[in-house]
């Protein structure tokens, strides 16, 4: 049988463009969209591709390679996390001149701190990859005869198995604090800034906006109590009207 | 010979298209329903509802279940189709089974706490259950995170509670494995709260699928035969595929207070926790307790679930293993029998 992959791509595009439920839509993109990796992943393997280690790139593998909407969206502003790791070289004004016209000192240092944090997580990232290829290769020299399936499931264990080495070393724990920790100091930058900038403009300050939600959150409870003991009150007085009766 | 790439992508393809028919058809009904067993309200509060599931045609047990989830997830995972249904296994064996369904939290939430869950939503459903089902006490049976506060609930208010089911529960937070432990140690919550001062949902789906990073985010979606074997099986994978990325924000206070004083502290099991300026010491906990842990659970281990041996009078805890991941535990068909017949055997 023929597979015309022209017709198979304009089926999924049409799916995708037509009234076909989200979450189907979904299912079918992350289908796709695996199905193309496991594909790069066979023909690299049998073309005897040195460079395999790509493959287990955990950034990519997990969606943080690209800014995305499941991101803080302070985080967002600050365009694609990897672009921080892929322009080391490049003068921090550089970046960001796009994006900023004048950036304050110290949300500068603040980035810079974070671009530092991200560049040792990258290498811990490389190591990673280095070390599932490792094991790959291990495993594939261990195998008599290679199987598509058992080629994947070769991927995924050594993908595993380097991934719970890496993340449970002491040094890809401090280096995860780290980038953490500097994240928390540039958000609060950040809302030091905002919060000077909205005093200029006059708009609600954050500790207004916070004040508004204690008290909205403060008036709900009381109500909610309130509405129990009331609740306990007529479930009793029917008990007893009942048991009058 | 190893499959060649052609076959490979030949292969693929076919399934693939298979795959995409069959969802045009799918298209054409109403997507595989979730928590379809029968429910009322019977109580409302801001984004909370607590239902009470309708009895079926068995003769009924005395005391009423309360179920209570984690914060993480939408519940119906406990409902998720009829022959996975946990909540229907309990309803055929005769109990009142009654949920709280916590809703999705929005901006005006950001500053519910745990005291709050606890003292304040679990106690007030609580109530309504003992009244509506005209009992002095319920049986708690908490679910992971929801395991935690239905502890530290019943250490606070003892006199509520007959007896007590932990499935999957957390209590040592730092045992061995524990890898959540390790990629929430040194965070600061407040990197994880978004513009409404809350902890999106997406987030914490995606700190899940960290885990098992090729496993969740890769392989899962490589094998699309099963899907296609049959339209059981399709519907199956849609629903739990729904469930897996229906994740509500967690309030922004809660949250904070939950990865200090549990993942970070471990204060429940290091018995230095507070709520509400009240200590919570499990070890005042005077109703019977059943453990049970999933064998294979990658999310919360063995040793951190059976931890909680250590705190409950011997004479009354009783621990048991279920063979299968942290969801499998209750989903899966080859384990849910055996977590049902533990569960009826012990509650009565």
């Amino acid at each position: 049988m023929t597979i015309k992959t022209d017709d198979a791509f304009a089926q999924f595009n049409a799916l995708i463009n037509g009234n076909m439920p989200e979450q189907y839509k979904e299912l079918l993109k992350n289908v796709s969209e695996q199905g193309l990796f496991y594909q790069q992943l066979i023909d690299s393997v049998n073309d005897n591709n040195a460079d395999l280690s790509k493959f287990w790139d955990l950034p990519t593998t997990l969606g943080f390679a690209t800014s995305s909407s499941g991101q803080a969206e302070w985080l967002q502003s600050f365009a694609e996390m990897n672009s921080f790791k892929a322009n080391t070289d490049s003068p921090f004004g550089e970046q960001f001149t796009h994006a900023f016209t004048d950036i304050p000192l110290k949300i500068q240092q603040r980035v810079e701190a974070v671009q530092s944090s991200l560049v040792k997580m990258a290498s811990l990232h490389n190591e990673l990859s280095l070390l599932a290829l490792e094991r790959f290769e291990s495993l594939k020299a261990e195998s008599a005869e290679l199987s598509t399936e058992q080629l994947c499931k070769n991927w995924l264990q050594a993908g595993e198995s380097a991934f719970s080495d890496i993340s449970q070393t002491d040094d890809y724990i401090d280096t995860q604090r780290s980038l953490f920790e500097s994240l928390a100091e540039l958000k609060d930058t950040q809302t030091i800034i905002a919060e000077q900038i909205s005093g200029v403009l006059g708009l609600p300050c954050q500790q207004t906006i916070k004040d508004l939600q204690v008290g909205l959150h403060k008036l709900r409870l009381e109500f909610a109590e309130y509405k129990e003991s009331t609740d306990a009150t007529v479930s009793k007085l029917t008990q007893t009207i009942q048991r009058l009766k | 010979m190893p499959t060649t790439s052609q076959q490979y992508n030949d292969t693929w393809q076919g399934e693939f298209i298979q795959l995409m028919e069959q969802l045009s058809h799918a298209e054409k009904r109403p997507p595989p329903e979730v928590g379809s067993s029968a429910k009322e309200l019977i109580y409302s509060e801001n984004k909370l509802q607590l239902f009470r599931y309708k009895p079926l045609d068995v003769k009924q047990r005395t005391t009423p279940i309360l179920i209570t989830y984690a914060l993480v997830n939408r519940p119906y995972i406990i409902d998720l189709e009829p022959k996975r249904s946990l909540v229907l296994r309990l309803l055929e064996q005769g109990y009142a089974v009654y949920l709280i369904d916590w809703g999705y939290p929005d901006s005006s939430d950001c500053f519910t706490s745990l005291n709050d869950y606890i003292n304040g939503y679990i106690h007030r459903c609580v109530q309504h259950v003992k009244r509506n089902a005209n009992k002095k006490k319920v049986d708690l049976l908490g679910i992971c995170q929801g395991g935690v506060l239905s502890l530290c609930y019943t250490a606070l208010h003892p006199s509520e509670i007959r007896k007590l089911i932990t499935l999957v529960t957390p209590i040592d937070f730092h045992s061995g494995d524990n890898l959540l432990n390790l990629l929430t140690n040194g965070m600061n919550s407040n990197i994880l709260t978004n513009n409404a001062g809350n902890v999106s949902g997406q987030l914490i789906g995606q700190l899940f699928n960290t885990l098992k990073p090729f496993q969740l985010s890769r392989e899962k979606y490589r094998k699309i035969k099963h899907l296609i074997s049959t339209e059981e099986s399709l519907d199956t994978f849609l629903r739990m595929e729904k469930w897996l990325n229906d994740h509500p924000d967690l309030t922004g206070l809660a949250a904070q207070e939950f990865l200090e004083a549990f993942y970070q502290q471990n204060r429940l099991h290091k018995k230095s926790l507070t709520i509400n300026d009240k200590a919570v010491r499990l070890e005042k906990i005077k109703c019977p307790v059943l453990n049970l842990y999933a064998t294979k659970d990658h999310i919360v281990t063995p040793d951190s679930t059976r931890a909680l041996a250590q705190h409950i009078k011997p004479s009354l805890y009783q621990e048991q293993p279920i063979n299968g991941g942290h969801i499998g535990a209750f989903t899966s068909l080859k384990s849910q029998p055996e977590l049902i017949k533990s569960l009826v055997k012990w509650l009565g």
